[in-house]
């Protein structure tokens, strides 16, 4: 790990001392603190902590692939902190059982909230990060004011949990969705997914239904970037293109882009 | 006439007679029109009010019936049942109470006659037609007595029907006393079962209870304040003050709170109750004032709370926890007290049906595999989830209406080649299926099954998108099918 200059360091600690932030977003992780993986070794080598903090909170941009992508993340939460519930804010009643149990996630464990509107949900994700005996708290939010944000990291780092903040783009509302985009959040990382045109599963070289589902996955945003353990200069924005292992519960990066590549914008066309 | 009062009856008016003949009598009687629903409303409001002497109180709205027979009753109201067992002692004795009552009901300028007795029926009968003083009030027949005071009243008394009164009446059968002493079994077959049980009923040889207005709470803490209270914090720390007190009343019946309602008593004789219910037994007593601090902020003083009552309406049985030896013990996490409190305090202020967990249930119709239940109530079930190496591909969202799409196939029986989407057209590259879904036919009647038939179809757009549509119906001679989008995956 490369050691940062002395004043850099106590730089740093200043700033940390004046935001409230801690440990998490303004230092070096320290080993042995919980992780979760993104489901790739290569992602997770671009995330300064080795994989995204399970004490901190995540934003999610995308449609029903991010449903799938948080599903999974949850997932994996669970060998951090086994057993315990998760709370899952929305105002909708679409979420299916069966479906996210597909990827890796117990619906058992989820308590799912309804709320009328953003002030509710945002209230019971907060008093869900606050409580004890519970895992990590979703919310599927459009639209998240920055204070809001703000108490809802805090609340996740000081209570250890994980936060996720999904956040579904609406393509009829193109401009508010470009202007989220741009916010910025109090979030540990943001992240986007789409789905990809999959490859056709080939069984002794014939077409044999449809492929894995395969997502483009952008780290967009990402609050620290250091060296991270392999001492490579990690938390860039940078872009994937993944494909969901079923047997296993996580990803393969298929093709990897080049560090900053874009799409074009017309490949975004994203429906919730 | 349903009913005259007392100057009426000393001026010759009775009950049952035709207006036109009381209008004769006493020209200027004053008519008010009989309300029912209104005599009952205000029986009702002063059976609350009685509820000040003993919890146990009921309404009894049967009034004695005016008969021909030779005794006519000295009340007929409707009448109120108070079971005083264990509260005369508050009141200074027996006739203490009794006076007390007959003397509010006086005050209010109601009259009343009060009796007390060992059965209910006894006390119907003394009260409507005990003694021959109709200006005495209050009737108590002393304990060794009873029996023969009660053998002397008519058989009117034992709340039998007006032609059964005048039946026995005719047979010369005229006090309770006559009756006691025939055979048993030759009266049930000439005048029914009715009157042998209302007989032994009078004398306690058979059980009458008497369900009270309100089941009573067990665990209540009532405070009365010297000055009305106008503030909401001072409801809420009178709350924070009475809590403790429930709590060690309840840790000591080894009981929790399912449900526990706040009473709030105003000046002006209204009340209002907030209410809050528990996941799981609770006698945390910083827990509830954390439900209640979420509904107290919504409360209006009004002109000032006088006196507020806490009472458990449901308790559970809450013994100590005790710590968990086997770590593989089938314990639902939901168990666990931080989210059980959690939960409690979400459904409390969203409401019950907005905090659920998901069950899954035996049922091979997607919309009806999985199901939402309230988290305070939901039990885990054993139906599994599907497992996922053998499962069935679902998607993740499952829209709880299906959307009609217009969908183009190349063949009829084939998935769709392209559909038409919030006014988008989505060219389909990949689909797979079908699968067959047919519905219930245990739960299905009226249309024929081939209708509702659904074929499924997993497909992916140009942009790698996937969608759950179905084709509803086969294809059948003068019927079209039509398409669905059901979900959405990952």
């Amino acid at each position: 790990m490369a050691a940062l200059p002395p004043i850099t360091a106590e730089l740093r600690k200043q700033i940390a001392q004046i935001e409230r932030a801690s440990t998490v977003t303004m230092t070096t992780p320290q080993k042995g603190e919980a992780v979760i993986s993104a489901g790739a070794a290569a992602i997770d080598d671009a995330l300064p902590w080795g994989g995204l903090p399970a004490n901190g909170l995540h934003e999610i941009f995308g449609d029903a692939t991010a449903t799938g992508f948080a599903a999974s993340l949850l997932a994996r939460l669970e060998t951090v902190q086994s057993g315990a519930p998760i709370l899952w804010c929305q105002t909708g009643r679409e979420l299916y059982g069966p479906g996210i149990a597909a990827y890796g996630l117990d619906p058992n464990r989820l308590i799912l909230v309804h709320g009328r509107n953003d002030t509710d949900l945002l209230w019971a994700m907060e008093e869900g990060l606050a409580a004890p005996g519970i895992a990590g708290v979703v919310g599927v939010l459009h639209k998240v004011p920055p204070i809001a944000g703000r108490r809802l990291q805090l609340a996740a780092e000081e209570r250890g949990r994980f936060g996720l903040l999904l956040r579904p783009l609406d393509p009829l509302a193109r401009t508010r969705a470009a202007a989220d985009l741009a916010a910025t959040s109090m979030a540990l990382t943001r992240w986007r997914v789409g789905a990809l045109p999959s490859e056709p599963m080939l069984i002794g070289g014939r077409e044999a239904g449809m492929g894995p589902e395969r997502w483009r996955l952008e780290l967009q945003r990402c609050r620290l970037s250091t060296f991270n353990q392999n001492s490579t200069y990690a938390g860039h924005p940078k872009t994937w293109q993944v494909e969901w292992r079923d047997e296993t519960g996580d990803l393969t990066v298929v093709a990897p882009l080049r560090d900053g590549s874009t799409e074009p914008a017309e490949r975004w066309r994203d429906a919730s | 006439m349903a009913a005259v009062d007392r100057e009426a009856e000393r001026r010759g008016l009775r009950p049952g007679m035709p207006l036109a003949d009381a209008r004769a009598v006493v020209p200027d009687v004053r008519i008010v029109p009989l309300d029912p629903d209104a005599d009952r409303a205000m029986l009702d409001k002063l059976c609350a009010a009685c509820e000040r002497y003993t919890p146990w109180a009921s309404v009894d709205p049967q009034g004695a019936r005016p008969n021909k027979s030779s005794h006519a009753p000295i009340g007929d109201g409707a009448g109120l049942w108070l079971d005083v067992t264990g509260c005369t002692h508050l009141f200074g004795g027996e006739a203490a109470l009794l006076a007390d009552i007959t003397a509010r009901f006086t005050r209010a300028g109601f009259r009343t006659r009060a009796a007390l007795a060992a059965t209910p029926g006894a006390a119907w009968a003394l009260a409507r037609y005990g003694g021959t003083d109709q200006t005495k009030d209050l009737d108590r027949a002393p304990p060794g007595e009873e029996r023969a005071i009660l053998k002397a009243l008519p058989v009117a008394a034992l709340r039998l029907d007006a032609d059964l009164v005048e039946g026995l009446d005719r047979m010369g059968l005229r006090l309770i006393g006559d009756l006691v002493h025939l055979a048993r079994a030759p009266l049930a077959r000439r005048y029914g079962r009715g009157v042998l049980d209302r007989i032994d009923q009078m004398f306690g040889d058979l059980e009458e209870p008497i369900s009270p207005r309100h089941a009573p709470p067990v665990h209540v803490v009532r405070r009365v304040f010297a000055e009305p209270i106008g503030k909401v914090e001072d409801i809420e720390l009178a709350l924070a003050e009475m809590l403790p007190i429930l709590s060690a009343d309840l840790e000591q019946h080894g009981q929790g709170i399912r449900t526990l309602d706040y009473i709030l008593h105003r000046v002006d004789s209204s009340r209002e109750v907030v209410e809050v219910g528990t996941s799981r037994p609770v006698r945390d007593p910083a827990h509830l004032a954390r439900l209640f601090h979420e509904k107290i902020a919504a409360v209006d003083p009004g002109f000032g709370v006088e006196v507020v009552v806490l009472a458990a309406r449901t308790v559970a049985p809450l013994t100590p926890a005790q710590a968990n030896l086997d770590a593989n013990a089938d314990i639902d996490s939901f168990e666990q007290t931080g989210a059980a409190q959690l939960v409690d305090r979400l459904s409390n202020r969203l409401g019950n049906g907005n905090v659920t967990r998901l069950t899954a249930v035996e049922s091979h119709l997607p919309e009806r595999a999985c199901r939402e239940r309230p988290a305070m109530t939901a039990k885990r079930n054993n139906v599994a989830w599907d497992e996922p190496d053998r499962r069935p591909q679902r998607p993740v969202k499952l829209l709880i209406q299906p959307l009609p799409i217009d969908a183009m196939a190349s063949v009829p029986d084939g998935p769709p080649a392209s559909f038409t989407w919030r006014k988008q057209k989505h060219r389909v590259v990949n689909a797979e299926g079908p699968e067959r879904i047919a519905p219930e036919w245990w739960a299905h009647e009226g249309r024929p099954l081939s209708r509702d038939v659904r074929d499924y179809y997993r497909i992916e757009d140009e942009d790698g998108r996937r969608y759950w549509v179905y084709r509803e119906g086969l294809f059948l001679p003068g019927f079209e099918p039509r398409w669905y989008l059901h979900g959405f995956f990952a």
